[in-house]
């Protein structure tokens, strides 16, 4: 997987002069949207932002990521440099994605590959995913659905060009210069199987501790939270999913802020200490890469 | 909560024994304070562990505090017993006593009303019959003859009548509790409490019986009651506070 340049906005510097934990509270304040990159020359870390809330994180070895809870990667920084580089959303949305998929064909060189035969054959095979293409001149993105092209984006000297104008520009430059070529077919992700898991997990253990009568006023208040969230229904301490959206991307968002709603209650319930115990307990009982999608909640 | 279990256990036994075999004032009132002792010092560990979270903390604080004028009364016993030479009935024991009440009262209705959860009126009416029935039992079978009794002076028919009724009202706050945590761990910590305050009821309607007919003596074996109040609230607050370490 290929990490863009966008803007700079922080230089290169040195981590043991870095207060991490003011730096993730300013990034915070600022809706900051792009990536943290810690390179300490055996590891390199990066932690992705979405409006100031850190989306994934992860580290790479031998060009391949591997998602980590971020305070996993955190602590074990301790030399080496951080810079900070900003990114128009729909890119940070893009390696979101990208990272939770595995990669049919990985930095396939456009030297001996024919990038038209391939979109040819994954238009034959109806493949629903994502091609990812990296030059000299930037990043580009397509979108597959059922063989063919959904969306597209071009990213190159912090300018994002969307639609027909990247896909013009991608055969474009396809035919000029050299390009390694990746090819991700759609994860299929257990999102709602995970969130329901946790859900049910965490309210079990308030009913164990507090009993039904207390569940159920708590059960109340957070079904008014909610209730206005698009394909979510409140059934009898449970949600009813069945309405979410088809796309990964969506319900991940959608459980995500499920999710929230129900730790802010419980935190304010049990306390933030005991809720945080609890929620990493039922985390423990999970498989990558829900772990941490649900992990970075916290 | 083996530890716990284990020092309830101990000291009930060492109790039983002492007052089956060797039950000097010194000796019985020494096994009171300890018990009200670890009464007290439960309600404040779990203050402490409670302390981040409002609410619950100004329940457990003020709960501690009864407790704590509850030790007071007992220390004020014993020295007393021992300075007097005789039972210290009525005596400045008894404020400390009964300041807890109103102490302790507030600590489980705030916990009630801070919970917000409506009960239905069928089960508060239950629970406030149970308790008149019970008051009213009292209150025939033996608080009315202390009342019109000439025996007494009437500090002593005071405190006859207001530990009974002290006690029915923390009653019935703890068995609101326990229903609006029915089924829950925090629930049978509740229960624990509730039963201790119901040994409470006994030990004092017997005290006030055996006092009026002259019948009570330091070390007497209605002791036992209030010793095992204090070792089941001790017990019931041990358990509040570990029902939050087994969360995580």
């Amino acid at each position: 997987m290929f990490l863009p340049e966008g803007t700079t906005r922080y230089k290169p510097i040195n981590i043991e002069l870095v207060n991490v934990d003011k730096l993730l509270l300013s990034l915070e304040q600022d809706r900051f949207t792009g990536f943290l990159e810690f390179d300490t020359g055996d590891t390199r870390a990066v932690i992705l932002f979405e409006k100031g809330e850190i989306l994934r994180s992860f580290s790479m070895h031998d060009g391949s990521p591997g998602l980590h809870h971020a305070d996993d990667i955190l602590k074990e920084l301790h030399s080496g440099e951080v810079r900070g580089v900003m990114l128009p959303p729909e890119i940070v949305e893009m390696i979101a994605r990208l990272l939770l998929c595995t990669p049919l064909h990985h930095n396939l060189s456009s030297s001996f590959t024919d990038f038209r035969t391939l979109l040819k054959s994954l238009e034959a095979e109806k493949f629903s995913g994502f091609v990812e293409l990296e030059t000299e001149s930037g990043a580009y993105y397509i979108t597959m659905e059922d063989g063919g092209p959904r969306t597209a984006l071009h990213f190159s000297s912090g300018n994002l060009v969307r639609g027909a104008g990247a896909l013009e520009r991608i055969f474009n430059d396809m035919s000029q210069m050299q390009a390694s070529i990746s090819v991700y077919p759609l994860a299929s992700l257990p999102l709602t199987d995970a969130f329901v898991m946790l859900s049910q997990g965490l309210l079990s253990a308030y009913t164990d501790l507090k009993g039904t009568m207390l569940t159920q006023k708590m059960w109340k208040r957070l079904s008014s939270c909610v209730k206005k969230v698009k394909g979510v229904e409140v059934g009898h301490l449970e949600f009813r999913l069945e309405e979410l959206p088809r796309d990964p991307w969506e319900r991940e968002k959608i459980l995500k802020t499920l999710m929230k709603c129900e730790l802010t209650l419980f935190k304010r319930e049990l306390g933030e200490e005991a809720t945080h115990s609890l929620y990493r307990r039922l985390l423990g009982e999970m498989n990558s890469p829900m772990k941490e999608i649900f992990g970075g909640i916290l | 909560m083996k530890i716990e279990y284990g020092i309830a256990a101990l000291f009930m036994a060492a109790a039983v024994v002492i007052y089956a075999v060797y039950p000097a004032p010194t000796l019985t009132d020494a096994l009171a304070v300890i018990a009200a002792f670890l009464g007290f010092a439960a309600s404040v560990l779990t203050w402490l562990r409670l302390r981040e979270r409002e609410g619950e903390s100004t329940v457990w604080m003020l709960l501690a505090l009864g407790l704590l004028l509850y030790l007071g009364g007992e220390t004020l016993w014993l020295y007393l017993e021992e300075t007097l030479q005789e039972v210290p009935f009525p005596s400045v024991a008894d404020v400390s006593w009964l300041a807890g009440y109103p102490v302790l009262f507030a600590a489980l209705f705030l916990e009630y009303r801070r919970l917000d959860i409506d009960l239905g009126s069928a089960k508060k009416t239950g629970i406030l019959a149970l308790v008149l029935i019970a008051s009213v039992i009292m209150i025939w079978t033996l608080l009315y003859s202390i009342a019109i009794s000439d025996e007494i002076s009437t500090t002593e028919k005071f405190l006859d009548l207001t530990y009974p009724i002290g006690d029915m009202a923390l009653l019935y706050a703890a068995f609101l509790l326990c229903f609006v945590y029915f089924g829950g761990r925090l629930g049978r910590s509740w229960i624990l409490i509730s039963v201790g305050f119901i040994l409470f009821s006994f030990a004092d309607l017997a005290f006030s019986y055996l006092t009026w007919e002259e019948l009570y003596w330091s070390g007497h074996p209605v002791d036992l009651l209030w010793l095992s109040g204090d070792i089941f609230i001790f017990v019931g607050c041990s358990l509040y506070r570990h029902a939050y370490k087994r969360l995580v």
